[in-house]
């Protein structure tokens, strides 16, 4: 939501920016534009037949559609606005927290170990309550039997964890076919 | 002690800079690095820090931070 504001708040500001050096322009009519050139009139019109329709209850389907659209937009964005951003540290217990790059090493190290296993890439995210969210994408040999490399992977990495002391929520463990000579290693 | 990942982790008083430690007026934060091999579990070792800091921190909510694990150096090479 943060990179949505300063894109919304720059894309805002840069519209303010034009419509203010086309307001000096017009207004002391530099360059031969004057204000009384200007389509005012068609454009007070079409709001005012537009504020009249809604008064009036009879407005036509398009635009009806299009006003329930800005209120789901709106009521999206006030959504998302209130949502509270998450937590960039993984929470371990009463006041103890850790780094989600700790949790990423711990898992990287011990999944790169596991036989049938060439490489890994790991994601931790925090969440409120303890215990990370780790997403874990091991590599293996094409042909191998994912199967016992899953299971043993995921346990492998429970133990380990479960020792370190670091609270995992969730693991979510998936394994893909990769090209041995574009691995970590080769063989394991 | 931890230096902070992407803001530094520090308190300034005086001229003197103490890392590792943020100090506010409600809350203390301590940064630290953990070392292999690890004697205990890393939650045991923070929250033994926080318990034997907490009876200095002046009432202020105490947070320890374990901002890294690290291999330490062999002393032998």
């Amino acid at each position: 939501m943060k990179i949505f504001n300063r894109i919304a708040m720059i894309l805002l500001l840069a519209g303010l920016f034009v419509l203010g050096i086309y307001m000096i322009v017009y207004a002391f009519e530099l360059f031969g534009y004057r204000l009384g050139s200007l389509p005012f009139s068609g454009f007070s019109d079409g709001l005012q037949g537009f504020a009249s329709d809604v008064e009036q209850g009879s407005l036509a389907v398009i635009p009806l559609i299009l006003l329930v659209l800005l209120v789901f937009l709106g009521l999206l964005l006030l959504l998302a606005e209130l949502k509270p951003p998450a937590p960039s540290r993984v929470r371990m217990g009463n006041g103890t927290y850790t780094t989600r790059r700790v949790v990423e090493d711990e898992v990287s190290a011990v999944a790169d170990e596991v036989p049938g296993v060439l490489g890994s890439s790991v994601n931790a995210k925090a969440q409120r309550r303890p215990g990370a969210l780790v997403d874990l994408e091991g590599r293996v040999r094409r042909g191998d039997d994912v199967g016992p490399i899953k299971s043993g992977l995921r346990s492998r990495v429970q133990e380990h964890l479960s020792r370190r002391g670091l609270p995992v929520s969730k693991l979510n463990v998936k394994l893909v076919e990769a090209d041995p000579r574009q691995t970590k290693a080769r063989v394991q | 002690m931890g230096r902070g990942r992407f803001v530094e982790a520090a308190t300034y008083e005086g001229s003197e800079k103490v890392s590792g430690v943020i100090v506010g007026p409600e809350e203390l934060e301590i940064h630290i690095v953990a070392r292999y091999p690890l004697p205990r579990p890393i939650p045991d070792i923070a929250e033994s820090i926080r318990e034997r800091v907490a009876p200095e921190a002046g009432g202020r909510k105490t947070t320890v931070v374990v901002e890294d694990v690290e291999v330490a150096a062999d002393e032998n090479l």
